[in-house]
């Protein structure tokens, strides 16, 4: 049950991915990057219980926080210099 | 001062539940260092920015806003899961409105605009003084702001302690 | 009782796991950039929290289960933040949203 739920994320992951990758403006990769760092957090934590070593759980607590911290400083740093991409449409 | 024992007691059991150790002394050692080191670089924080409104008085009522505040969550996910399925019968009518905010103090504000920005279906683009800009992707969703249930509850939050 | 839990685990971890997937259709379809924002907020409450519990259930009463417990606690706080800093660095830089109001018409009608 466990393997299902690992692929149904790893499918998440991978259309965040696509998104990050086609996305038209800088705003949507952000967005697609933060979702894809989300569902890293609850990939560790439900790899950690399909290999039966729940000790992951340190691992994915860290990465949440790591993540929403480098959300913000690349937001930051786009906010000050803001690239051309960022104000076309589509 | 006691949002400072708030926060030592915080973090120290934000460390014992994290470690699991609580006999070797060394590692004890090591967590009331990192209690410490914390708890002064948030000093220093507040010095510049003060945190010295009801913050508790706020913290001893959540119980009673988080219930509902997950029933409000679990609505509207069904709303945007529709759009998301059913585009054709149910299509997006996304739009952007200035509103008052009822709460006051400043935390009251920050909790109602994450409220608001947690909550699928609208986000909270920007918070003036008493004013928050709202994008939502609902009409139904906007009109369900504007009759301020949240903004009541939030605001019960913070008056009559 | 022990079967019980299980099935209901696993019908939180189902649960969990088409909420993430509908979640990323939306941010695949819709249409523009704020409309995927909202897409992408159901992955971030609803999605983590069913998953979570999912995992809470079968581990049972232990130090794991707090710390998922704690998980969801981040994920919740730090989520909207996020998407707040987002959206507003968004709007200030400038990237203008597909309205079917305008905000002049809106806020006619919000006085009227």
């Amino acid at each position: 049950m466990f393997a299902v739920t690992c692929l149904a994320i790893l499918v998440v992951m991978g259309i965040a991915l696509a998104r990050a990758f086609i996305g038209p403006t800088i705003y949507d990769r952000i967005l697609a990057v933060n979702m894809f760092g989300t569902k890293t957090v609850l990939f560790i934590a439900v790899y950690g219980f399909l290999t039966e070593r729940p000790e992951f759980m340190d691992i994915a607590l860290i990465y949440a926080l790591i993540n929403f911290v480098g959300v913000i400083v690349v937001l930051k740093f786009v906010e000050r210099y803001p690239p051309n991409s960022a104000h076309s449409d589509e | 001062m006691p949002y400072r024992y708030l926060l030592i007691i915080g973090l120290t059991l934000f460390w014992l539940l994290l470690s699991g150790y609580w006999t070797n002394p060394l590692i004890l050692t090591l967590g009331a260092a990192s209690v410490a080191l914390a708890t002064w670089m948030a000093m220093r924080i507040e010095k510049k920015y003060a945190f010295n409104e009801k913050g508790i008085a706020i913290l001893s009522k959540q119980h009673t806003f988080w219930p509902w505040l997950f029933v409000e969550i679990v609505k509207s996910n069904i709303s945007v899961l529709k759009c998301i399925w059913m585009p054709k019968t149910h299509p997006i009518s996304p739009l952007i409105r200035q509103l008052k905010m009822q709460p006051q103090t400043r935390i009251a504000r920050t909790l109602y605009a994450n409220s608001i920005t947690l909550t699928p279906g609208t986000v909270s683009i920007e918070v003036r003084n008493d004013e928050v800009l709202i994008y939502a992707l609902l009409e139904d969703a906007m009109k369900d702001l504007e009759d301020g249930e949240m903004g009541e509850r939030v605001y019960k939050l913070e008056v009559n302690n | 009782m022990n079967f019980i839990i299980d099935a209901l685990s696993w019908g939180c971890l189902l649960l969990g796991s088409f909420l993430g997937i509908s979640g990323a259709i939306g941010i695949f379809s819709f249409k523009e950039f704020y409309s995927r924002v909202q897409a992408a907020s159901v992955t971030d409450t609803l999605c983590v929290f069913f998953i979570m519990l999912g995992l809470i259930l079968q581990s049972g009463f232990n130090l794991v289960s707090v710390k998922l417990i704690i998980a969801v606690g981040l994920l919740w706080l730090t989520g909207p933040l996020a998407t707040h800093a987002l959206v507003r660095s968004a709007y200030l830089t400038g990237l203008k949203p597909k309205l079917s109001i305008t905000r002049k018409e809106s806020a006619k009608r919000g006085k009227s």
